[in-house]
Order: structure tokens, then sequence, then C-alpha cells
């Protein structure tokens, strides 16, 4: 595709994307209501009906005028009749009751506990092994919405959630509250060929990161570029930061600190761990990219920031433990808090802290704050009960609970456990504070509502 | 490959409406035809699904376009004895936009091949497999559309 089929496709996104939609309640066929064909079938029938009675009328005039002309031959009389009637087309189990709706059926299956479930949060819920998320309230119900896609991240505070649309060619880079997320909205159209890889938001929710992949013909990635897009209104929101991606390798946007100014990012390669930490200083006409290889084997999924962006934690599978460091070196991976090693049951950066919570001996769930890392350690306990195998998976949008995965079904259709903790402001939290509840499909991260 | 329950149809369905629908709108420049092209295409899942779901807006199209297509004879009718059609809004609609005003130039065959390659993002293979024509016929519309965009001196060069 040259370049003037680039700005086409382009320019066809840009302007049919604004053709209005009809409301949810016209996308598919009302009972009751004719279609064109249904119409003109009715017409064509009240035709044929005309027609019929003309053909009678014929008949009969013909059957008189033969009676007439030969009243010695009886039997000779033909016959004829012609019923015409519309009947409506009904589809087998097609009506309003039995029109599917996006609202899947709700997975969760809560226990006695409202007072732990707070519902001005909510969770991402995968959506089954289709390439979506479901978002729902903590106490269960219908999901408020879906959101179609393979990369999805929540905002700082929670509010919002960023994604690349599924389209084969030309996606889009959409934001939607997270209250609402079939309310999305367009910020950003990828270019022809280019597939969205990873998004994160800017620690202060106005700017989005994010990296694509540039296809060759056969689908596969030929390389990659990671862009910064500025939501605030200036003129030239988007802007490539680093176009050197390496075939193959995948391009993992880490945070971006807008008050600090550098963005940083992940670039896979051989056996898909983190080959190379990237922080780029964005000050500048031209963004200047600072490549460190990482001396430790890092599963790049692992790789998550604070919420104000200031540090990164990452699983070091040779410590079997996590690592932290400042977002704008490096140099201090392969670096381990005292408790990392109990970091092998998973671990998450509680919202608007820089604590990382992870489970740590004697079934305690701790926190590690890395503002307090000393010699001696940085972590402390801030419940206790953690039953046997349980997981860390994700913080409360606000930090006030966590979850954790108390087990996980194998098998289609097998049910994952989950244990909500509320933790509030005192750290020492009763067994009460806790419910277990149930998900067929994996949940992947909080969000707020309020 | 997920089976394809009545439920998952429809969540499928629902994700792909959209850009399908404004595709089908650019083509036929016809609402009414459009929503009924979809909703064809919406049963006509649910009693066949696509065998692959990986490019949904690509099939649903396809469908829906053929089901509009048989229709379009009887879709002139209806806009005269549709008091109120939408085919006002619809027009204005177009006129707003630049890609309509270029689309306006062509005939309905032209415009199902353009905006398929360049909304959709379908291949000229998927194209022609789609709407049961040669590779060839739709390298030369898609040339032929360009070319007459241009003649107007309103094409992007």
């Amino acid at each position: 595709m040259d370049d003037r089929d680039k700005g086409l496709t382009q320019l066809f996104v840009r302007d049919l994307d604004e053709i209005p939609l009809p409301a949810r309640g016209e996308w598919r066929r009302v009972a009751g209501r004719e279609t064109i064909a249904m119409r003109s079938s009715r017409y064509l029938l009240t035709a044929g009906a005309v027609l019929a009675v003309l053909a009678i009328a014929l008949i009969i005039g013909v059957q008189l005028n033969q009676r007439q002309q030969s009243a010695a031959n009886p039997s000779a009389s033909p016959t004829a009749s012609a019923t015409a009637s519309a009947s409506p087309v009904t589809l087998p189990g097609f009506g309003p009751s039995a029109v599917p709706s996006a609202a899947a059926t709700p997975t969760a299956t809560p226990a006695a506990g409202g007072a732990v479930y707070n519902d001005d949060f909510g969770f991402l819920v995968a959506a089954g092994d289709v390439p979506a998320e479901n978002v729902r309230r903590e106490s269960g119900g219908a999901p408020l919405g879906t959101v179609t896609s393979v990369a999805v991240a929540v905002s700082p505070d929670g509010k919002q959630v960023a994604f690349f649309s599924l389209q084969v060619n030309a996606a889009k880079l959409q934001i939607a509250p997270a209250s609402d997320p079939n309310n999305v909205q367009t910020v950003a159209t990828l270019g022809v060929g280019q597939k969205g890889t990873g998004v994160v938001w800017s620690n202060d929710a106005s700017g989005l990161l994010y990296a694509v992949g540039v296809q060759k013909a056969d689908g596969t990635m030929q390389s990659g570029q990671v862009h910064t897009f500025d939501m605030r209104g200036t003129t030239t929101p988007d802007r490539v930061i680093y176009d050197e991606g390496q075939a193959g390798y995948v391009l993992q946007p880490i945070a971006w600190d807008r008050a600090a100014n550098i963005a940083a990012f992940g670039e896979t390669g051989d056996g898909g761990f983190m080959a190379s930490y990237d922080v780029a200083n964005l000050t500048g006409t031209e963004a200047v990219v600072t490549r460190s290889k990482v001396p430790v084997r890092i599963t790049i999924g692992s790789v998550k920031a604070s919420s104000d962006a200031k540090f990164v934690v990452a699983q070091d599978l040779d410590a079997n433990g996590f690592t932290y460091w400042p977002l704008q070196t490096m140099s201090g991976a392969g670096h381990h808090p005292a408790e990392s090693k109990y970091g092998a049951n998973g671990f998450a950066w509680r919202p608007g802290t820089h604590e990382i919570g992870f489970i740590g001996p004697s079934n305690q769930f701790w926190v590690c704050d890395v503002d307090k890392d000393n010699s001696l350690g940085c972590g402390h306990t801030l419940f206790s009960g953690v039953p046997d195998g349980a997981n860390v998976r994700f913080f409360r949008a606000d930090g006030s609970a966590v979850v954790l995965q108390q087990s996980s079904g194998s098998g289609p259709g097998a049910l994952s456990t989950y244990l909500l903790v509320r933790i509030g402001t005192d750290p020492k939290v009763t067994t009460g504070d806790r419910v277990t509840f149930q998900e067929s499909t994996a949940l992947l991260g909080s969000v707020r509502f309020r | 490959m997920q089976e394809m329950t009545t439920a998952r149809w429809g969540e499928l369905y629902d994700r792909a409406f959209p850009q399908v629908y404004r595709a089908l709108i650019a083509t036929t420049f016809d609402r009414e035809r459009a929503l009924d092209g979809l909703h064809d295409a919406f049963e006509e899942g649910l009693r066949n699904p696509p065998h692959d779901d990986r490019n949904l807006e690509g099939w649903l199209y396809r469908v829906a376009l053929r089901k509009t297509r048989r229709g379009i004879f009887r879709a002139q009718r209806e806009v005269s004895i549709d008091a109120g059609s939408s085919s006002d809004e619809v027009a204005a609609i177009i006129q707003r936009l630049e890609v309509g005003r270029l689309l306006a130039l062509l005939t309905e065959r032209q415009r199902a091949i353009v905006v398929a390659h360049y909304y959709l993002g379908l291949t000229q293979d998927e194209i022609a497999e789609g709407l049961g024509i040669r590779r060839g016929t739709v390298s030369a519309t898609v040339s032929q559309s360009l070319a007459r965009m241009r003649e107007e001196g309103i094409a992007r060069g």
C-alpha cells in the first residue's frame, strides 16, 4: 500500500467514523417491524390477491359463457380457487426475548460480605477467550459494558480505560470511562499495517504512552514504534519517540512521568525476556532514548510502574523474587529487597503509594514500601490468614482493598476462587473484612466509577 | 476456536455493528437498506455462523451487502412509499463529509469495493472472494474509482 493509499485510509476512517449510529434498540430487528423485504412481500401478495380475484372473475365469466354456449356438456366446466394470505415472518428462536444481548451472564458468585464490596469500584473481567474484557461492579451483577481489545490499561485513578480497537487495518487507540465502557472515544488512529501492542496512561492521566508493531504482508511484526499521545489539546498530540523496534520483538510501554518528562518502555529479546529497558527523555524536540541492557531475566509481562510512575517493579526469575528500580534508570535492577523472595506468589503496586504488596512468611500479606527500603528490609504485615497457594492479583483502584486469587479452576467452565480483603486506613483488618467469590474467567484489574 | 453460541454471536455482532453499519451507509447512502442488510446478516449468522470470527466486519459487510443488493429494486420502491424517509438525513451527512462527497462520484458497485478496501481494510483478494468477482475486477475498480475522484480535483493525491 503506497502513501496515497495510507492517506485515503486515514481519510476514510476519520470521516466515516463521523456517521452517527442508530439507537441500540435498532441494531437488531425489532419483532413486528417490517423489513423492506417483508413489505415488498406484502405488496407482492396484495398484487397477487388482486390478480387472483381478476383471474377468478375471468374464469367465472368464461364458465358462464361456456354454460351459455354449451349447456349440454356441464361436466366440462373447470373450477378454480385462489387464496392469498400474508403470514408474518418469524425466525425460530428470534424475538425480543430471544435476542442475544451483549451483556454476558454474570459469572460472579459473591458470597456474603456486602460490607467488603464497594460498588464505587469494579473489576475488569476477561470475557472468555474473546479478546475483550467486561467491566462489572465489585458485588457482581450484569456487566456495565465490554471493552474489545487485547490491551487494556486503567488510568492511575481507575476511572478510565484505554485500549486498541481490533480492526484489521487502521485500528484505533480509544478511551472510555470505566463507569460507561461503551462510551468510547477515539483519540488516535494507527497507520495502515500497524497494530497496537501495548498502552499505559501517563501518571497524570493526560496522555497515553503506546507501542505499535508494523506488520509485514504475512501478518508478522516487522518493526516497532513507541508513541506518546498528549490529550491536553495540543496541535500535534501524537509523537513517535522511538522507531527502532526490532523485527519479531515486542515493545512494551511501562510508564510516562509527565512532570519529569520521561517515558520508559521495554524491549523483548530472545526467549521473550525483557532484553532492554529504555528511557526516553522528552524534554527536547527530539526524544533522546537511553537503552539499558537488562542484567537479569525478567518476563516483560510482569513489569509494572507505580501509579505515580516513579518506580518500576518486575519479577526477577533468577532470584525468584521481585526487583524494583526508579523509572529513570535501571542501574539498581538486580537489587532485591530482603522480602522479595516471597514475591514468587505475585505482587502488585498499591495505588497512590510506593508500596508493593506480596505474600510474606507465615501466610501473611505484606507490603514493601520502597521509600523505606534499607538493609533491614522494607516490609511489614498488613493482615494474616492468607490461604495456602494464594496469589496476589491487584489492589482496588484506591488501594483500600486487595484481591488475591485463592485457587484457579482448570478446564472449561471451571471456577476460580478470589478473595477480596479490605485494608482501609487501619492496617490491622479483621477476618470479617474479607469475602470470597468465584469467577469463570480471569480478574484483570480494578476500576473506579466515582 | 470457541463454539459459536447464540449469545456469543450476539456479542460479536454488537462489536462489529458500528463499523459495518457506517460502511454500509457509505456504500448504499440509504439508512433503511443498511439496517435491513445488517439485520438480515445477523439472522444469517444465527442460522449459519461464520467459521472464523477473525474478520467478522468483513463477513457481516459481505453478507449485508448481498442482502441489500437483492433488495435494491424493492428499496427503490420504498423510497417513495415511506413518508419521512431517512434518505435526506443520510444525504446531509454524506454531503458534509469529504469522503462522502468523493463517494458520491462513484457508482454503488464502486463504492462497495472502495469502502471495503479503504475503510474496512479488506484486501483485494478478500473483496473478490466476498463479492464473487475476480481480483482483477477489484483492482481495476479501485483504480477507476480513484481516477474518477481525482478527475474532480478533490481527491487527495
